[in-house]
């Protein structure tokens, strides 16, 4: 991943496959605060050549308070602010559509980013723990 | 200014130095969280046509710039000074959207980053 296309509160996956949200950087890696019973303890800290992208799919879309609807082949994905668009014939790709543009969607953090670029508001994820 | 507004590449205004600063890396984007020497930079026409957009005059003193430089693109960014008003242009059949928020250049920076995958620099450079 490219250092640049992250902001503090995106959520990523470190080499294990655990998702780990970028809370600041220590120094030059992203970071997660952890906490026991209130206490914060040593963080989670990851090496951005180690980091992944979260794709994202129905059911991350559905964690962040997306309403799904079909109509045959296309489905929608909406909230108060934002409409995404995901069509069969295009072999299920998640859009953002504006006007004469589009910007497919592939990963979560670019959502994230969308969201809060258009909007000025965090997407909230609507589960407590990130990781099963 | 909050941490979580900034990427890399973000330009912002550093008060002590007087001088605009692009941040480099993480570590400056921790450093400007709160930091009261570390300012947004108000957007304005001027930054517009540094960054190399096309400006056209709108209604009601607004201006607007196409979200894909130098190409033909119905969808536009447009604003007024006056009015602090900021409207993006989806194409969405309610018509456009308000978007109030972008006052900065860094906020204008990550929209565009957001719709294009392309960095927005100065001078037009992508």
């Amino acid at each position: 991943m490219k250092a640049n296309e992250l902001r503090i509160g995106n959520l990523l996956l470190d080499r294990g496959d655990k998702v780990l949200r970028l809370d600041y950087w220590d120094f030059m890696k992203p970071a997660q605060r952890m906490f026991i019973e209130d206490s914060e303890v040593h963080p989670l800290t990851e090496d951005l050549e180690y980091c992944k992208p979260i794709p994202l799919t129905e059911e991350w879309l559905l964690k962040f308070g997306f309403n799904r609807r079909q109509i045959k082949d296309l489905i929608s994905y909406n909230t108060n602010q934002l409409e995404l668009y995901q069509h069969a014939y295009n072999n299920n790709k998640i859009f953002f559509e504006y006007a004469d543009g589009e910007v497919q969607l592939k990963y979560v953090h670019q959502l994230q980013n969308l969201h809060f670029a258009l909007t000025g508001m965090e997407l909230k994820c609507a589960v407590r723990k990130l990781n099963k | 200014m909050k941490a979580n507004e900034l990427r890399i590449g973000n330009l912002v205004y550093l008060v002590d130095k007087e001088k605009i600063w692009e941040i480099l890396d993480g570590h400056e984007i921790d450093e400007c969280d709160e930091n009261p020497l570390v300012q947004p930079i108000p957007l304005t026409e001027e930054w517009l046509l540094k960054f190399g957009f096309d400006l056209y005059d709108g209604f009601s003193n607004m201006r607007f710039i196409n979200i894909v430089k130098h190409e033909y693109d119905s969808s536009t960014i447009s604003f007024s000074h006056t009015e602090q008003l900021t409207r993006f242009s989806n194409g969405h059949p309610k018509g456009s959207t308000l978007i109030p928020h972008i006052k900065y250049v860094h906020q204008l920076q990550n929209l565009y980053f957001a719709l294009t995958g392309e960095e927005l620099t100065k001078g037009g450079e992508q």
